[in-house]
């Protein structure tokens, strides 16, 4: 399979955080911390999969609204075929 | 220092599209919650990159005109060494500009600059390359470089087409 736009080492780490979870909303900047991205590499790599459907978007209201994110199914699906090529191509699995 | 940096990323952020402002009011809520001056400005920065690279992608046009717009140049680079007329060249600019901004008025933009660029190009082209200019034509770098002005009277005709095509 030639590289796609999902194909960079910051779409595969976050499809692999967002998917460890995948219930759950998470912030941007607790991304970003937990990423060790900044983020101009960030926003771009969420706008992406938000674009193709891969990533579901919400305000979450408060006091102070803020964006959170989770993946959707079609992008749950693909973070996990991540991890499986990935563990094949390691051997364990 | 970290209201400077809060306004600037809400400037910043302005400056997104309306189909991305969403993603900009996201930038400026989580730089809400950024107390560390260091880490706020390193967030701000971030985020004005994220929007020079939505506005650089909006103003690039896509792979098929940009091949349209560089054949395009190069004809009119090449009409150009082939005519004496000034005036003639500059006409053929324009109407190719105008005709451009008017088929993909969302490209108007870039090939207004890009056709308006291509005469000066093909000056530098030929006369780094040794080969030399016509008679008439400006012969050394410095002069060719001023051909790059044409930018702007084709820029205009590119979003005259574009406002004809799409009225405000």
């Amino acid at each position: 399979m030639g590289r796609t736009r999902h194909s960079s080492r910051q779409i595969d780490a976050l499809l692999a955080s967002l998917a460890a979870a995948p219930s759950r909303w998470r912030y941007g900047y607790e991304l970003s911390q937990e990423l060790d991205v900044g983020s101009g590499t960030l926003y771009p790599a969420l706008a992406r999969l938000a674009d193709d459907g891969l990533l579901a978007s919400r305000w979450e209201l408060g006091r102070r609204p803020r964006h959170v994110y989770r993946l959707t199914a079609k992008g749950l699906s693909l973070a996990r075929g991540r991890a499986r090529g990935h563990a094949v191509a390691l051997g364990v699995a | 220092m970290s209201e400077i940096l809060r306004r600037l990323i809400a400037f910043v952020s302005r400056r997104l599209p309306p189909e991305r402002s969403e993603w900009g009011v996201a930038l400026v809520r989580e730089a809400d919650e950024i107390e560390e001056a260091g880490e706020l400005a390193s967030w701000t920065l971030g985020a004005a990159g994220f929007v020079a690279r939505v506005r650089l992608a909006q103003l690039a046009p896509p792979p098929s005109l940009l091949g349209a717009l560089i054949a395009a140049g190069a004809g009119l680079a090449w009409f150009d060494f082939h005519t004496e007329a000034t005036q003639t060249s500059l006409v053929a600019l324009l109407i190719a500009s105008g005709a451009a901004g008017a088929l993909v008025p969302q490209g108007a933009r870039a090939s207004g600059l890009l056709l308006g660029s291509a005469i000066a190009f093909g000056h530098l082209a030929m006369i780094l390359s040794g080969r030399g200019v016509p008679r008439g034509h400006p012969h050394s770098a410095g002069s060719a470089s001023l051909l790059f002005l044409l930018a702007l009277p084709a820029l205009g005709a590119a979003l005259l087409g574009a406002r004809l095509r799409r009225p405000a």
